[in-house]
This record gives C-alpha cells, structure tokens and sequence, in this order.
C-alpha cells in the first residue's frame, strides 16, 4: 500500500515537472543525393516568406559559418532572380525550371551550392517574465523548408524540411530565439553529416542542454 | 486595534498591491550572437540596406530600423551613405542587373560598394518586432474606457500618452544582420541582437514614451558588435 502511494506520488512529480519545463520538438525529413561532406563554399539565397526571409537566412549563414563554411555574399542573387522570374515570361527563358534558373544564377559565383528555400511558419511571440534573466512563452514553431542545388549539373542534391516548435515554461533552456536559431543548427547538421537521421524527437528541461551538447561533439 | 493599523493609510495597501502587479510584470531579457572574420578592416563609410520584402508594415518596419542603424553607425564616427540614394540605386537594380550580368558575386559586391563609396554594406532584416501597451488602473474609481482606448490609441500608433496612468510597455525586438566588405565581396561579420521587455513608465515622467527608445537600444548594440572589425 505504501508502496503504491510512493509510485504514485513520484509519477505525479514527474509528471509535473514534465509539464513545467521547458520543452523542445524537432521534426526532420531530409535527402541526400550525394556526399556533401566536402563542400566548402555554399551561398545563401534569401527564404521566401513575407515576414523574415532574409533574417533566416542570415541565422542560417550564421551558423554554416561556425561549422566552417565559407559562405559568399549573395545579395544580388535575389535580384537576379526576380529579374529570371521576370525573364521567364521572355519566351527563350520559359523552358528553364527553377533549379536551371538557380543554376544559370551560380555560374556567376564562386560557390559549390547555393542554398534556398521557404519560410513556411514563422510568428512573433509575446513575451513573458519567468526571471530578470529568463523568460516564458508559449508555443512558438518555426517552420522550414531548405534545398542546395549544385551549381555545376543543376541538380537538387539535399533538401531538408525542419519543424521546430519551442516553449518556455522557466526559460532556463529555451532562450527567447531558440526556436528559429535551433531550426537553422538542424539544417547545418542535415547538410554536414551523410548519415544524418531524420528526427522525430521532444526534448524536456535538462534534455535539451544534453541534445545540444550531442550535436556540438558529432559536429 | 490591529484591523485599524492595516486599514489607517489606504495609499500603502494600494501601493503594496499595485507593486506586486507591476514588479512580477517588468524584465528585461536580451540574446545575441555574431560571428566575425579573424582579421580587422577600416571602415569609414557604410550603406544600409534592409530587406525590401513584405508588405507595408514590414517595409515600415525596416525602414524604422534603417534610420535607427544610421544614427548608431554615425554616432561612432561611420560616414552612412543617404538612404534616399540607396534606395533610388535600388529602385535602378535593373539597370545595374544589366551591367553587372557578367560579373561574378565578388565583383558585383565591389561594384555596388563603388557606387556607395562604402566600405562595407550592411544587410539587415527584423525577426520579431512586438510592442504593447497595459496601462493599469490608478484607483477604483478610475474610468475603464478611457484606460481601454489610451491602451488601444498606444498598441496601434506605439506613441504612448501617459494622462496620469501607470503605463506599462512590453517589446520583443529582434534585428539580424550582415556586413560586407565592399572591397572583397566577404561577409565579414553575421549576427542577431533581441531584447524582449517589460518596464514600468515612471508615472512622474512628463511628455511621451514611444518604442523608439527600445529599437535605439537594439541597434546600438548590434553596431557595437558589428565595429569590433573596426581597426581602432
């Protein structure tokens, strides 16, 4: 009997320290066509998505850059490709699908991919105190889709689709931009590592700090 | 004789639970993080150039936050090229599209820093910009709607007119960013600056509070990061 009632009460602590920390969620599906592992050089084109493309893609270089990539400056390569999409309605140009266009684009730069995609879900979130030095805030998902062509066969070599959906109960392991910065760490991951699994994973509290720590030593 | 010691000054028992409201409501709570080149550079002049994306409130945004980075990179001694004339060089792109087919990504860097005589270019769009206003009541006595159409006049316009009442201005503010070396075509530097906060408008404080001040908090700082390139 008494036993019992331990169990119990342990379960319902669990329990309620499950529902009380902070919480992470990350989904993967990603393809490699080939070995990327000696890439060097990528760009980064601007996200599509009206509201923080560009600043996506600046996490995004951000991060490639710290898993030594060198990445070139590609802010022209949006214009030209609106200027290709304007292009497209030129009849000598509409035979060209959009990775031939992104391929027309990188024989211009001096990158071994270029790297694109979409912003698929991204909202602003209010904010809560928890601590001077933390916060809480309820679910936030950041949602996107990421593809590399290569610049010199024209063809879609990796894609990736990450969803990430972060709350802070406390704020002591999720910071306020975790969830968009965590998204862009899975890309860098799924691109670097060839045997990069698809994830399917919800990390609680002090489990985050342990994924994090995972991902900075396989890296 | 105690109930009348609690009840004799009824500003303190106000006060006491007006503090409690507002004290577990005000924080202040910043992220950041940048990488850089290893080597430094000179760096007297600049353009800003923030994403053209979006709608009208993102272009409004953006460009709030344009003249903000001009005034930071200017009080620390950085020549800015005028917003106008990035802006009309931008509305040009398709002629500098032209010129520039040929050349590779470098060159057309080197290009665009030319027609700015800027040493670098800075790239720069908002993750998250949320500001909101609560304004608490003063007394029991206070009218509702009044509070409640100050609270809607200030989320909408961000311009807070304080009429007497305890004003409370909450904000998530993000901005990232890229800097370009005009003469290489490298990015030299990549970062975010967010702040989120909450913080009490001191009721004795005359005139406005808008969350201009707030959005001159971010760029500073991330100018600051930005100039650790700067040869000093």
């Amino acid at each position: 009997m008494l036993h019992t009632r331990i169990i119990i009460a342990t379960l319902a602590v669990c329990l309620l320290n499950t529902a009380c920390s902070d919480s992470l969620s990350i989904q993967t599906r990603s393809f490699q066509a080939q070995d990327l592992s000696n890439v060097k050089t990528v760009a980064v084109v601007d996200f599509a998505g009206d509201f923080g493309g560009q600043a996506i893609a600046d996490i995004l270089t951000m991060e490639l850059m710290k898993a030594d990539y060198q990445v070139v400056e590609r802010d022209n390569l949006r214009r030209v490709i609106e200027e290709q999409k304007m292009g497209a309605e030129d009849s000598s140009k509409l035979d060209l699908t959009e990775k031939e266009r992104l391929a027309l684009i990188g024989r211009n730069i001096t990158a071994d991919l270029i790297i694109t995609g979409e912003l698929v879900r991204l909202s602003p979130v209010r904010y809560d105190r928890e601590a001077e030095d933390r916060v809480k805030f309820p679910p936030a998902t950041c949602e996107i889709t990421a593809r590399a062509v290569d610049n010199v066969t024209s063809r879609v070599i990796w894609t990736c689709v990450v969803n990430v959906t972060a709350r802070a109960h406390d704020g002591t392991y999720v910071r306020p931009l975790d969830w968009i910065t965590e998204a862009c760490a899975e890309l860098v991951e799924s691109l670097k590592n060839p045997k990069y699994k698809d994830k399917n994973n919800s990390y609680q509290g002090r489990q985050i700090e342990v994924m994090r720590r995972a991902r900075k030593t396989d890296a | 004789m105690i109930r009348t010691t609690l009840l004799r000054p009824p500003g303190v028992g106000i006060l006491l639970l007006l503090s409690m409201v507002v004290g577990c409501h005000t924080y202040e709570v910043r992220q950041f993080d940048s990488v850089k080149q290893a080597r430094i550079m000179e760096v007297t002049r600049a353009a800003v150039i923030m994403n053209p994306a979006g709608g009208d409130a993102a272009r409004e945004r953006n460009k709030l936050f344009t003249e903000q980075l001009i005034v930071s990179l200017q009080k620390r001694g950085i020549d800015v090229a005028e917003r106008e004339k990035v802006e009309a060089l931008l509305v040009d792109a398709t002629l500098i599209e032209n010129e520039m087919a040929d050349l590779t990504e470098t060159e057309r860097a080197k290009k665009l820093g030319r027609l700015l005589k800027a040493d670098i270019i800075i790239y720069g769009d908002a993750i998250n910009k949320v500001s909101y206003y609560k304004y608490f009541k003063r007394a029991m006595f206070n009218n509702n709607d009044e509070r409640f159409r100050l609270q809607r006049q200030a989320n909408e316009s961000g311009v807070v007119e304080r009429n007497g009442y305890p004003v409370l201005a909450n904000h998530a503010i993000g901005l990232s960013m890229r800097a370009v070396d005009s003469a290489t075509g490298e990015i030299v530097w990549v970062g975010y600056r967010f702040l989120a906060s909450a913080k009490m408008v001191d009721d004795d404080r005359p005139g406005t509070m808008t969350n201009f001040d707030v959005i001159r908090g971010v760029c500073d700082e991330i100018v600051d990061d930005l100039l650790t390139i700067r040869k000093s």
